[in-house]
């Protein structure tokens, strides 16, 4: 039986399997930064597929929501969301309507932008000043059916944002880079080959985002971003790219087809539980790295795609006992044929790691300049595309975070919708914009509001 | 006789999102700039320089499908995957590449300090962006050759610095058009300009030498002058089947099939599921040159031997074409094509559901239906029981008032398809009789190859299949204003012979495809 309650301390230490893939911890150090008087402003998003049937959501901390139970205080969970907004049932449109509050047009793109890309653009209009504009990781197998299985960070337009990363090495890679001091000749000319070819090909691209190019806004638009993205590469290539901390060291992925193009009703993808949490744990560890390092403020954490087929292997150890995962079925099937107790443990472990990635959020030894802690001080809103198997009554969301903003630490059961919890969360921030559907938002959530 | 329904048929409870025509000038469409898709890249790369990327494109992702196929420009994004897979396959390009052939055929300039440089970079930027590269952006590149020479690389290796550059920049990476508008607010689309929209229709690739002449000599500015170009185009065997093999990859979903593992068929066998599909599609339009209408009740397929059990045959050696009339199971037409069969039950809503969705958007064009926000779909499949088919759901949705409102317009197109199960398989002892739904009188048939001929006659999906082709030409979703133009094509193209090549023609010789409206502000 393998123990799910993972302390990153123990881990550190040496204890448990985990242990193996986490010895990078050890080489952090504790981010020195210029003291500010509020610490900057950041939002991230937690996913979690395939959603929890209302009725166990109102079972509180007795049912699966009871892993939530030690980050209480630092949440407010909204336990009857409704989500007209996104149009109709089922994952396309739940998932493409989360985070952003108005179903998209099809399964491929967004009706507009996410709430993270609201709050980004608008805070910063002329760019993030972190190596990475947006990181999205997460762990999941499924990308057959379409885009919004795995995208959870969409432009204004409807396009994806980026990729979520699965594999943690690299995710690893992505943040900390390459070296950047070249100890061999040769390796030190390839660098300066390659600065002097970035340093062209950013040419280009300026030269094509001016006026006098010829070419309309949109176009000028598309090329802009093009450009972000090439600096955002400068940036983790030529140094600078690891904000207030030391480049750690990593250990080895855990054993999962990271990349696996299928898994549909019809073939789900059969993963060790085990693998699955730990890949997730150590995307967790990193993406809060990555917002406690400063090396980006903005992005999506994911924990199964929006109608995502697993069949999981192996056990989940929880207060009551022990479920076995049953490994012929996927998680999805699970719902589609009614297996209730089966959804009931899968959700809870959904839940048991989604607690444990708020540890990492919540970690007391990378405070920020007030002391609070990245769960303290960023805006956190945790989602999931589908309430009641498939529709969109109760589709459970939670908000954290927001330095002091948000009346935290309740169940609210109020009848509210995701788009009105999503401006709600832009009114905090005072920022003068509205997102999602606008025939759907019936006003702020009031009691959201500190 | 002609198969006209649903937009008519609105019942409550059923979600449906048909789009309002906008008031707009109809033809003049906007445009903005996107890049190449991937393997766009990979046929420019091959074709201009000689290098084949297959083996190196997984360092991009993978292009997305949206509203259907995957030239879509609002799916065209670079995220920071691209934008470092770029870099990386620019890398390997330019050490890969040939520059000693390259620089023998075409120079002696053998000083990277000396002026015949810049000749050089002017040179292979025009090649790799597709048009006369400018003064400025030969002077831009200009510090690349100082660098050659700091780092002693000589003038092929500067060159290489010109390559890796290039590849990565906008003239390369995406369609550049010099987007200054009239007063009326239109542009007409001419030059190299023209020339890429006709040769990344074609040959999903650069122009060449001939096509970028005729494009500069005005010659495809005429009507007869883009379809004499495109008839050359389309002469050339292996280039012009690349489009053809895109399309149906993304009209028929067929790359999902490419991740399917499933335990009860043979190892191989998704693959050829794949590979077939597309093999019987070009069968059918190259070899038989026959009519892109006429898939639908096509009697010719090309199968292997690891699909033979499929069909009840003796396994060929190799790929080989059979004839499915006078065979003992219903065979005939595309949506009897195992690939399309399994492709299309790759759903999670099952097979009358996902096949009956599946006729309806992509051989109807009509627009995606969703389930009520509020319906609980759990109460609607386990509650008949074990025993009970699909066909017993699909009766039960239609007898119910909260889902017969959508249900009733596509349960029924895919009953003839529910013998065949998730790769394709024939089970004959599953009922197969079916209807198409039709204001004048439901049309009714006794199995799949009868709901094919039924389709084959439709005007509706005749008119569907070239609003297709109309949206993956032009590499955008079609909208409300675009119906004049589907029509026209569809009107030349059918009254042609409407074979692929025909389509072509009509859909080149358009204004739509010539004519850009400014962005609407």
């Amino acid at each position: 039986m393998t123990s799910f309650r993972l302390d990153r301390r123990d881990v550190l230490r040496g204890l448990g399997s985990i242990a193996i893939a986490l010895p990078f911890i050890e080489g952090l150090s504790t981010p020195a930064r210029a003291a500010t008087a509020d610490p900057p402003v950041r939002c991230i998003t937690m996913f979690f597929g395939l959603g929890i049937p209302k009725d166990m959501q109102a079972e509180g901390w007795d049912g699966p929501l009871g892993p939530l139970f030690r980050h209480r205080q630092k949440l407010r969970m909204f336990r009857n969301v409704q989500m007209p907004e996104a149009g109709g049932s089922g994952h396309p449109k739940g998932g493409t309507c989360v985070f952003v509050g108005e179903g998209g047009p099809s399964g491929e793109r967004s009706a507009g932008a996410s709430l993270d890309q609201v709050v980004k653009r608008a805070v910063y209009p002329d760019g993030v000043p972190t190596p990475h504009g947006t990181l999205a990781a997460g762990t999941f197998f499924r990308r057959s059916h379409g885009t919004y299985q795995r995208i959870r960070c969409w432009n204004p337009d409807g396009s994806r944002v980026v990729e979520p990363i699965e594999a943690p090495s690299e995710l690893f890679t992505r943040l900390f880079g390459t070296e950047t001091e070249a100890p061999d000749p040769a390796a030190q000319r390839a660098l300066r080959l390659k600065r002097s070819v970035l340093d062209s090909v950013l040419g280009e691209y300026r030269h094509y985002t001016q006026d006098r190019a010829g070419l309309s806004a949109a176009s000028r638009t598309r090329l802009q971003d093009h450009l972000d993205r090439l600096r955002e590469l400068e940036r983790r290539i030529f140094g600078g790219s690891l904000g207030d901390c030391e480049r750690p060291t990593m250990g080895e992925d855990p054993d999962l087809p990271y990349g696996f193009a299928g898994a549909t009703e019809y073939n789900a993808v059969q993963v060790d539980a085990d693998a699955f949490s730990e890949a997730y744990q150590l995307n967790a560890s990193l993406f809060a790295l990555a917002l406690q390092c400063d090396l980006t403020r903005f992005g999506n954490l994911m924990f199964e795609s929006s109608g995502g087929h697993t069949a999981f292997r192996g056990e989940y150890a929880h207060d009551q006992g022990t479920y076995t995962f049953r490994s012929e079925a996927s998680d999805h099937n699970n719902w589609h044929e009614s297996r209730w107790e089966d959804v009931r443990w899968h959700a809870q472990w959904f839940q048991h790691n989604l607690a444990m990635a708020l540890d990492r959020l919540d970690d007391p030894a990378f405070p920020d300049e007030n002391g609070g802690t990245v769960l303290d001080n960023a805006l956190v809103v945790i989602g999931t595309e589908t309430g009641t198997n498939h529709n969109m009554n109760g589709v459970f969301h939670a908000v954290g975070g927001g330095n002091g903003r948000f009346a935290l630490g309740a169940f609210d059961d109020s009848e509210i919708r995701a788009v009105e919890i999503y401006n709600t969360c832009l009114q905090a921030y005072d920022l003068d914009t509205f997102m999602g559907s606008e025939s759907h938002y019936r006003g702020p959530v009031s009691d959201l509001l500190a | 006789m002609s198969i006209w329904f649903l937009a008519l048929w609105t019942w409550p409870g059923c979600a449906d999102r048909t789009a309002e025509a906008e008031a707009t000038d109809g033809i003049a469409a906007p445009w903005a700039t996107r890049r190449l898709t991937r393997e766009q890249l990979r046929y420019t790369v091959l074709d201009v320089l000689n290098v084949d990327v297959s083996p190196h494109l997984d360092t991009l992702p993978p292009e997305v499908r949206a509203e259907g196929f995957t030239n879509t420009d609002i799916a065209l994004v670079a995220t920071a995957d691209h934008v470092e897979g770029w870099s990386e396959l620019a890398t390997w390009v330019a050490a890969a590449w040939d520059a000693e052939a390259w620089l023998a055929e075409r120079s002696t300039c053998d000083d990277p300090t000396d002026a015949c440089t810049l000749d050089l970079t002017e040179s292979m930027v025009t090649d790799l962006f597709r048009r006369p590269a400018t003064a400025d952006e030969v002077a831009r590149l200009a510090p690349l050759w100082s660098v050659a020479t700091d780092e002693a690389l000589g003038v092929e290796g500067g060159l290489r610095l010109v390559v890796e550059v290039a590849l990565q920049s906008p003239g390369f990476l995406y369609h550049i058009e010099d987007e200054t508008f009239d007063r009326d607010g239109r542009r007409q689309v001419t030059g190299d300009a023209l020339a890429n929209r006709l040769s990344y229709l074609v040959w999903q690739s650069a122009p060449d030498a001939e096509l970028s002449r005729a494009a500069r000599a005005g010659e495809l500015d005429t009507v007869e002058g883009r379809r004499q170009a495109v008839d050359r185009l389309l002469a050339d065997p292996d280039r012009a089947r690349r489009a053809t093999d895109r399309f149906a990859r993304d009209w028929l979903a067929l790359d999902g099939l490419l991740g399917l593992r499933r335990d009860d068929v043979g190892p191989g066998v998704t693959e050829a599921l794949h590979e077939a599909a597309v093999r019987s599609w070009h069968h059918h339009l190259w070899t038989r040159a026959a009519s892109v209408y006429d898939v639908l009740d096509s009697t010719e397929v090309v199968i292997d031997d690891r699909l033979a059990d499929w069909y009840a045959v003796d396994p060929p050696e190799g790929w080989s074409v059979l004839s499915t009339a006078g065979l003992d199971l219903p065979r005939t037409g595309l949506l009897t094509w195992p690939g399309v069969l399994a492709s299309t039950a790759d759903r999670d809503v099952g097979g009358i559901v996902a096949r009956g969705l599946f006729i309806r958007e992509h051989l109807f064009c009509e627009h995606e239906l969703e389930p009520p926000a509020d319906l609980n779909l759990s109460e609607f499949r386990t509650h008949l029981g074990a025993d009970a088919t699909e066909r017993d759901y699909s009766d039960d949705r239609l007898a119910r008032v909260e889902c017969a409102g959508c249900h009733t317009q596509f349960d029924p197109l895919a009953y003839g398809l529910v013998p065949y199960d998730g790769v394709g398989r024939y089970d004959p002892t599953v009922r197969a009789d079916g209807w198409v739904p039709d204001p004048d009188g439901d049309l009714t048939y006794a199995d799949a190859e009868g709901l094919g001929a039924i389709l084959a006659t439709s005007d509706g999906v005749r008119e569907c299949l070239t609003r297709k082709h109309l949206q993956f030409a032009l590499g955008r979703a079609l909208e409300p204003h675009d119906d004049d133009a589907v029509a026209a094509i569809h009107t030349t193209a059918r009254a042609a012979g409407g074979t692929w090549p025909d389509l072509i023609r009509a859909i080149v010789a358009h204004p739509t495809f010539v004519t850009v409206g400014e962005e609407a502000p």
